[in-house]
């Protein structure tokens, strides 16, 4: 009762916090293999769909042409989900990056195969060009403090129109074999080049998250934007500089993806915006769950790539793909929140 | 006068912070009957036993004080008795009539007849005060069409009865931090009294670490409230880092250490130094003992000149390198806002700024150049502006390491950088000392150390500190504080806005003491002293 005076003798917790500092806290054995399926999850999904379509379609499905097909093609994909992730990190969105990559296929397809222009110089003016939809956006997004979610959605949809204007609604083909051949043609280990240049940006993404001291600026910008400012991190700096990474690392998708199939199409590229969505969510689940990171989404990209390739083989019509994506999409973001036990914290 | 001002008979220093005349008070109430009765609670996370056969109990007519360093399981109980964690197996609690052995889900304890003031108050501050005063009742009822003159004017009539003066109008999130508080505590007050039967059966308050952000003066307008809650025969569980305050207010105390109960007992009797060492287990070093340093007189370091801003009016100063100064006053006096203006987290609108010989115009200052010009800044906004509970501890220390720990290109040199970050938890006795672990998941006390040895790793050539010891156990507070005395030592200059007077007196040199956007007093030697502080601070201005 609170009227009776007690006094219990120091036990020996008491001494030990007198002695010195209590022990680090043990991590549980449950605790650890959960931490590793949950970093591993992705990768395990990636292994049992695979198994599971080439148990299914032994003669089509485990193929080298498949999977050149796989990881050569979707490299489109894959990079420009990395550059998306650039500007995730700092806690903004880009919703421009499919309308980026369809203009800059465009220019390709309008300027090399439509008027003949030397193809180097127009990859050069494709890939300015996503440097300046990044400045654009950016400009709108500090100098009128609008959200970005708002500014880039605009600016996707504007850059599909432009990319209408200038291609006239035709697809251009006849582009030069040069990009075709450094894109898709040439084969290192029986993978198309564009694999290598994919993994190659995602290493470089990857260094620089982790590795580099811009990295830990950018994780700052995005997760604690007060306290980013206070230390002295140029926060606007740094989010207009993560709009232009992920508008020049669109172009380049684009440029591949012009050079995966020699041809521009003025529509075709903004299919890749949800794909790209879903790769970067479900890639903040894995590897580093709870943040977007490079191997993560890379591993994301060509698991629903494999899904979707995987369906197709099975000769489920195309609806699926859309209904594969958005519902991982989904996933990827309810799956995040369970495993943090509901905390309504977003990746960053 | 402001809600924040006192009227001048009310203005005998003495009163304001000593302990004596309001523990008169508390041992004229009589105890009623037991509302609330924790028998031999247990809990603990994986390892580490947070609590270990806790036993305590809530008489109605009292407040009764929830006292423990931190870590050492008092909020792992108010968790439990909010139903955010489920006790371990073993013990029960008995609210009322009704005896509970499992958990207590939060709406079936609000039902038994318990509510909770946090210190994050669980408002939404884009909402108006009317809105988050009634949220229950708005949340119940089922209406179509409110008449919000109506629920405005039921506003202010309740806040006007507890001594609160807002506009219920105002988006909470605009209001002074302590007027926030004040509608918080009014809510759970009149959730208390409201509850269902509630006119049969009496409630408990439960007020967890409620005045840690607040200034002195609104925790007496607080105590108000708690006052009136006692007096309607409802019991107070008073959860609290401050051992004068608990004396003030509680008529009986339960000491928590390393999960234990290591005192239950009456208040009346007890002095504070008896307090602290039950909660720490150890004797405080006597203040006398604290060797004041002898400042020379070096020439100022820092000097800041017609410093205007929001609040603050043409105010000047100047700082002697390893000299403490203290600036202290009332909520709106701008004693805070320099502190912020220094740091660069708030603009001024005229001023300059004089850095070791050099000056600068205080509008063209911000917070790159003052982390550039190497001052170290501890804001007091922990959450939102000194650190990012998500990001590992390492994470949050490194910000202020980069340009160190930079190698070429950029590269972070992870190794260094991570044997730097381990050697300041030991040395700023972080606990648990793993920097991996998410900022978040650490004490309150413990991520104040992270966030100061933030600050310090950077070497800064002045420090700027606004609250370093907010919501922090005593012996955390003491860590800091002895931190702030070593770095002057060395000999940097300074800056300690809070509106702890004992805080100041402890560690400054001198403090100076602001109302209404200009300087009020300057205290130096002996009169560094935690009731010439208050007087100065209280003191109606001539």
């Amino acid at each position: 009762m609170a009227a009776e005076v007690r006094q219990l003798q120091e036990g020996p917790a008491g001494r030990e916090r007198a002695a010195g500092l209590p022990p680090a806290r043990a991590r549980q054995p449950n605790a650890v293999v959960g931490d590793w399926l949950g970093r591993a999850s992705v990768p395990l999904a990636w292994g049992v769909l695979v198994l599971i379509f080439g148990l299914m379609r032994p003669a089509t499905f485990p193929t080298v042409g498949t999977f050149g097909s796989i990881f050569g093609s979707e490299a489109v994909l894959v990079i420009v989900t990395l550059g998306l992730l650039i500007p995730l990190r700092a806690g903004d969105y880009d919703l421009s990056v499919a309308g980026t990559l369809t203009l800059s296929s465009m220019i390709i397809g309008r300027l090399n195969g439509g008027a003949g222009i030397d193809i180097w110089a127009t990859v050069f003016m494709a890939l300015a060009i996503g440097v300046l939809v990044g400045l654009a956006n950016g400009f709108f997004v500090l100098v009128f403090r609008i959200n970005p979610f708002i500014v880039t959605l605009g600016m996707g949809t504007l850059l599909l129109g432009i990319t209408l204007l200038i291609s006239n609604d035709q697809t251009y083909a006849g582009i030069s074999i040069g990009l075709d051949n450094v894109v898709i043609v040439d084969r290192f280990l029986g993978m198309p080049l564009e694999f290598y240049y994919a993994v190659a940006v995602c290493v470089v993404v990857w260094w620089v998250f982790e590795h580099t001291t811009l990295g830990r600026r950018l994780l700052f910008v995005g997760s604690g934007r007060e306290v980013a400012r206070l230390s002295g991190v140029r926060v606007e700096r740094m989010r207009v500089g993560s709009l232009v990474a992920a508008g020049f690392l669109a172009a380049l998708a684009g440029i591949f993806f012009a050079g995966t199939s020699g041809a521009a199409n003025p529509t075709a590229g903004a299919d890749f915006l949800l794909p790209a969505y879903a790769s970067a969510y479900l890639g903040g689940t894995t590897i580093l769950p709870g943040r977007f990171n490079a191997w993560g989404t890379i591993i994301a990209a060509y698991f629903l790539v494999t899904g979707v390739t995987g369906l197709a083989i099975l000769g489920i019509g195309s609806w699926v793909q859309d209904v594969f994506y958005g519902g991982a999409l989904i996933l990827a973001v309810a799956f995040s929140q369970l495993s943090r036990r509901g905390r309504s914290e977003e990746i960053i | 006068m402001g809600p924040g001002e006192l009227t001048p008979s009310e203005l005998r220093s003495g009163e304001l912070c000593s302990a004596l005349p309001a523990r008169a008070t508390n041992a004229g109430r009589a105890p009623g009957a037991t509302l609330l009765q924790v028998e031999d609670l247990s809990k603990a996370f994986g390892s580490t036993q947070a609590l270990d056969n806790v036993s305590l109990t809530v008489l109605g007519g009292q407040v009764h004080g929830l006292v423990g360093e931190n870590g050492s399981g008092k909020s792992t109980l108010v968790k439990i008795l909010a139903g955010y964690h489920a006790p371990g197996p073993g013990g029960r609690i008995v609210v009322g009539d009704a005896v509970v052995t499992g958990g207590l889900a939060g709406v079936h304890s609000r039902q038994l007849g318990l509510r909770f003031v946090h210190q994050d108050l669980g408002i939404v501050p884009e909402l108006s005060v009317t809105e988050n005063l009634f949220v229950d009742r708005f949340a119940a009822e089922r209406r179509l069409g409110l008449r919000w003159q109506r629920e405005h004017a039921k506003a202010a009539a309740l806040l006007a009865s507890f001594g609160v003066e807002v506009d219920p109008r105002r988006p909470i999130g605009s209001l002074p931090a302590a007027e926030r508080a004040m509608v918080a505590i009014v809510r759970a007050a009149e959730g208390l009294r409201t509850a269902p039967g509630s006119s049969e059966r009496r409630g408990v308050l439960v007020l967890d670490e409620a005045t840690a952000s607040l200034p002195e003066a609104a925790r007496r307008r607080l105590r108000a409230v708690v006052d009136e809650v006692v007096g309607l025969g409802h019991g107070v569980l008073f959860v609290s880092h401050f051992p004068d305050e608990v004396l003030a207010w509680a008529d009986h105390v339960s000491v928590l250490r390393d999960g234990r109960v290591v005192a239950d007992r009456p208040t009346a009797g007890m002095t504070e130094g008896d307090l602290i060492e039950l909660i720490i287990g150890r004797r405080l070093q006597d203040r006398s003992e604290l060797a004041r340093q002898d400042v020379g007189r070096v020439g100022s370091a820092l000097a800041v000149d017609n410093l205007r801003g929001r609040e603050v009016m043409d105010f000047s100063f100047a700082v002697r390198a390893g000299e403490i100064l203290g600036l202290t006053g009332l909520v709106g006096s701008g004693y805070d806002e320099v502190c912020q203006v220094l740091g660069g987290a708030m603009p001024a609108r005229a001023g300059t700024l004089e850095l070791e010989g050099r000056r600068w115009p205080l509008q063209a200052w911000s917070s790159r150049r003052a982390v550039e010009e190497g001052m170290g800044f501890v804001p007091q906004d922990r959450q939102r502006q000194a650190s990012s509970p998500r990001l590992t501890v390492s994470e949050n220390i490194s910000l202020s390491l980069l340009g160190r720990h930079r190698g070429p290109l950029g590269l972070l040199r992870r190794r260094e950088l991570r044997d730097e970050v381990t050697n300041l938890l030991s040395e700023y006795r972080v606990v648990p000392p793993d920097p991996e672990l998410p900022l978040g998941s650490l004490s309150g006390g413990n991520q104040q150390k992270v966030v100061i040895a933030k600050a310090m790793a950077a070497c800064p050539r002045v420090l700027v500190l606004l609250e370093p010891t907010q919501g922090v156990d005593v012996g955390a507070r003491n860590d800091i504080l002895a931190k702030l005395r070593d770095v002057a030592r060395q000999g940097t200059p300074v800056v300690c806005g809070s509106t702890d007077a004992s805080q100041l007196e402890e560690v400054c040199d001198r403090v100076l003491v602001l109302q209404r956007g200009k300087m009020a007093a300057e205290l130096t030697g002996p009169e560094v002293n935690e009731d010439r502080i208050v007087e100065e601070t209280y003191r109606s201005p001539a």
